[in-house]
């Protein structure tokens, strides 16, 4: 299993030959379809740079016309007007949110340093910013620039990594020098160059490894070789393995403290409707499972054009639907001790919220308790709030817990972090 | 050049005033310092933000949030345009969010004289319904939230945006969407379905 992955992706550019992402088409699933499957070429440069545009559209039906991706906002919320936006926020009883910090450009994954400063990952502005806090001020600096989407930041071993696309940089100890961090240094390199569901995010685990996910540059295809996974990688040599199988587009990880073991979230296909098929919880048991994209989705559906010949008895289930479209990001297991003991060893995990849906769903932060083997798992809605149906307030992309035991939130929406603490009031 | 100095003077002074008044609409008591930029803004791109320069876009009708995101990439230096990015440089968060309001509030250029070339229209049009390009533009091409408005913008530029995004030199939305898109396009079609988008009235 372990392997340097180059080879392998070497392989789909130069000798798979005819790899192709509709290798399964058949005059049934052409007849099925109702029309013929597009056919690519993986084996040129080309298609690695510039996959196929056709995951945006194409499958849509007559009433799925003009959904399209919720508009970013350009800019963050004025302060003032979060305060008011967090008005409309619903939490359980004796807990309240407020504002951590606000002008934090498009915020996505973040991870505390060693001294105290919040790593901020962002999406298409490419940078990285750092919260730091002095005199109960807090202030809010881009300290890495130039990157092309700069979605997942992980801390460990006293160095600050940032997953950018196709390369993992580091920097060590930032935060003696974070007016002047440089251009970092290159640790993995071995990711596909492509954009579309090349953004990615970094789970550390408990030996320091990082758990990073490679998504298929389509919504739905046979993916190209080496994507539709998790890879484990140590940044001290380059070498990585390949963690999970069948994944599709998954941008959020948290180890369980009890175990060691990964769980991640996951984006399920877009275009098979409004109501399937959900969104994944899932749990890394063994080495090597298979989560069954692309031929089956939620655990129990086919796929009408890939799953033809397949079973879903094939492939790992998911631990928890989450929802359909809700977009699960960034998750977290409960370790502080400031809430209610019932809360110990939940997960918390940051809902986007969904697009290619008439009706909004997720916009919110979801809590899971959950065996360690993934036995007696059971969901209820944390904090919503973040959209009222129709206008959009906020988008969760992330949650980190704060020393005290408080749950920070990341919005790359409003582009603000935002702080739910208990009080028992 | 030449036309660029016609713009300034002979509708500038007429129009530039009717502009500033309505910029005071957009935001209440709006201080002379947008007035101001404002007026910049159109000696290139036209007094009522539809332009008369080869190259230069026309504003008018442009969605709010699609304004407001070029305008912070202009002034973050992803997008790269020698003339452009400096006029961006120095706006505030305030201006970009009133200049997104502004250019939506005036009325959208429509196409004006006979069609030079009816079977380039069919033909552009034909590509764009193969190619989905309403799912996220609109079924009237008027664009929405951070998709601009197409119809009616000028032909030249539509050109040059596509071929900005063939070549990596803008990226645009999640730096994604617009790059996939033309990269696939040849120049045929390029030339077809600009004339095409140029020629809708795009209410
Ligand atoms: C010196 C001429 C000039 C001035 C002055 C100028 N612009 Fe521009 N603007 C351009 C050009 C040229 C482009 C096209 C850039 C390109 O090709 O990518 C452009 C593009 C834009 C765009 C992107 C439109 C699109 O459809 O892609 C916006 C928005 C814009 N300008 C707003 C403004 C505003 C607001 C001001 C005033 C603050 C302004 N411009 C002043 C020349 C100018
Ligand atoms: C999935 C949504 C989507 C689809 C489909 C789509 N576009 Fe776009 N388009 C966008 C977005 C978003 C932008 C703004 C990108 C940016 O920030 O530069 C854009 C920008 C453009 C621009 C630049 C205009 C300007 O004023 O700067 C052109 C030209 C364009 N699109 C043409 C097309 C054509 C032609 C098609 C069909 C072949 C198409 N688009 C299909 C979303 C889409």
């Amino acid at each position: 299993m372990v392997a340097k992955l180059s080879r392998m992706i070497s392989l789909a550019l130069v000798g798979a030959g005819v790899l192709s992402l509709a290798a399964l088409t058949s005059a049934t699933t052409v007849k099925a379809q109702d029309k013929p499957l597009g056919h690519y070429n993986a084996t040129t440069k080309d298609f690695w740079l510039h996959p196929p545009d056709d995951w945006w559209r194409g499958d849509e039906t007559e009433a799925q016309r003009g959904l399209v991706p919720v508009p970013g906002q350009p800019l963050p919320t004025p302060a003032a007007d979060l305060e008011k936006n967090l008005a409309a926020i619903k939490l359980p009883p004796g807990f309240k949110i407020s504002v951590w910090a606000s002008s934090v450009p498009q915020a996505r994954q973040m991870a505390w340093g060693e001294k105290g400063t919040l790593f901020v990952g962002t999406w298409d502005a490419g940078t990285v910013s750092a919260v730091t806090e002095q005199g109960g001020k807090r202030t809010v600096k881009s300290v890495i620039k130039g990157l092309r989407m700069a979605t997942g930041v992980a801390f460990t071993n006293h160095t600050l990594y940032v997953v950018d696309i196709d390369k993992v940089y580091a920097w060590e100890n930032p935060e003696d020098h974070l007016d002047n961090l440089g251009p970092g240094k290159v640790v993995y390199d071995d990711f596909p160059p492509y954009t579309p569901h090349g953004w990615k995010y970094i789970t550390v685990g408990q030996s320091g490894e990082l758990y990073i996910p490679v998504g298929p540059p389509c919504n739905e295809c046979l993916p190209p070789s080496g994507t539709a996974q998790v890879r484990r990688i140590n940044a001290e040599n380059g070498n990585a393995e390949l963690w999970a199988i069948g994944v599709r587009n998954s941008v959020g990880g948290a180890i369980d403290p009890r175990t060691g073991n990964l769980w991640f979230s996951e984006n399920a296909r877009d275009w098979l409707g409004d109501d399937i098929p959900s969104d994944k919880l899932n749990l890394v048991s063994k080495t090597g499972e298979d989560f069954g994209y692309p031929y089956c989705h939620q655990g129990d559906i086919l796929d009408p054009v890939y799953g033809k010949g397949h079973s879903c008895a094939e492939f790992n289930p998911p631990i928890v639907k989450l929802g359909p479209h809700v977009a699960p990001l960034g998750m977290k297991f409960y370790t502080g001790n400031q809430f209610p003991s019932e809360y110990s060893g939940n997960i918390f995990i940051a809902e986007h919220g969904s697009w290619n849906r008439h009706q909004k769903n997720g916009y919110r932060i979801e809590r899971v308790t959950v065996n360690p083997d993934g036995t007696n798992a059971s969901q209820e809605v944390f904090a919503s709030g973040f959209t009222d149906g129709t206008k959009v307030l906020g988008r969760p992309t992330d949650v980190i817990l704060a020393p005290d035991g408080s749950l920070l939130i990341a919005d790359d929406q409003a582009s603000a972090i935002y702080q739910i603490s208990y009080t028992g009031k | 050049m030449s036309r660029f100095v016609i713009s300034l003077c002979a509708l500038g002074a007429a129009l530039a005033v009717g502009a500033a008044s309505r910029a005071e609409d957009a935001k209440p008591g709006a201080d002379i310092a947008l007035k101001d930029k404002l007026e910049i803004c159109s000696g290139c791109h036209g007094p009522a933000g539809v332009s008369q320069i080869d190259g230069v876009p026309n504003l008018a009708g442009a969605p709010d949030l699609f304004t407001e995101w070029q305008l912070v990439y202009f002034r973050g230096e992803t997008r790269m345009n020698e003339q452009m990015t400096p006029q961006a440089k120095d706006l505030t968060d305030s201006d970009i969010r009133d200049m997104g309001a502004y250019f939506l509030s005036l009325p959208a250029p429509a196409p004006t004289g006979p069609d030079s070339d009816p079977a380039l229209t069919q033909a552009g049009a034909k590509l764009a319904n193969e190619r989905h390009c309403a799912q996220c533009h609109t079924e009237t091409f008027a664009g929405q939230g951070e998709v601009p408005r197409l119809a009616g913008q000028r032909e030249e530029f539509i050109v040059k945006a596509l071929h900005d995004y063939q070549h990596g030199a803008r990226r645009g939305r999640g730096n994604v969407i617009m790059p996939e898109i033309a990269y696939s396009l040849n120049e045929d079609d390029i030339k077809a379905v600009a004339h095409f988008m140029s020629r809708q009235p795009g209410k």
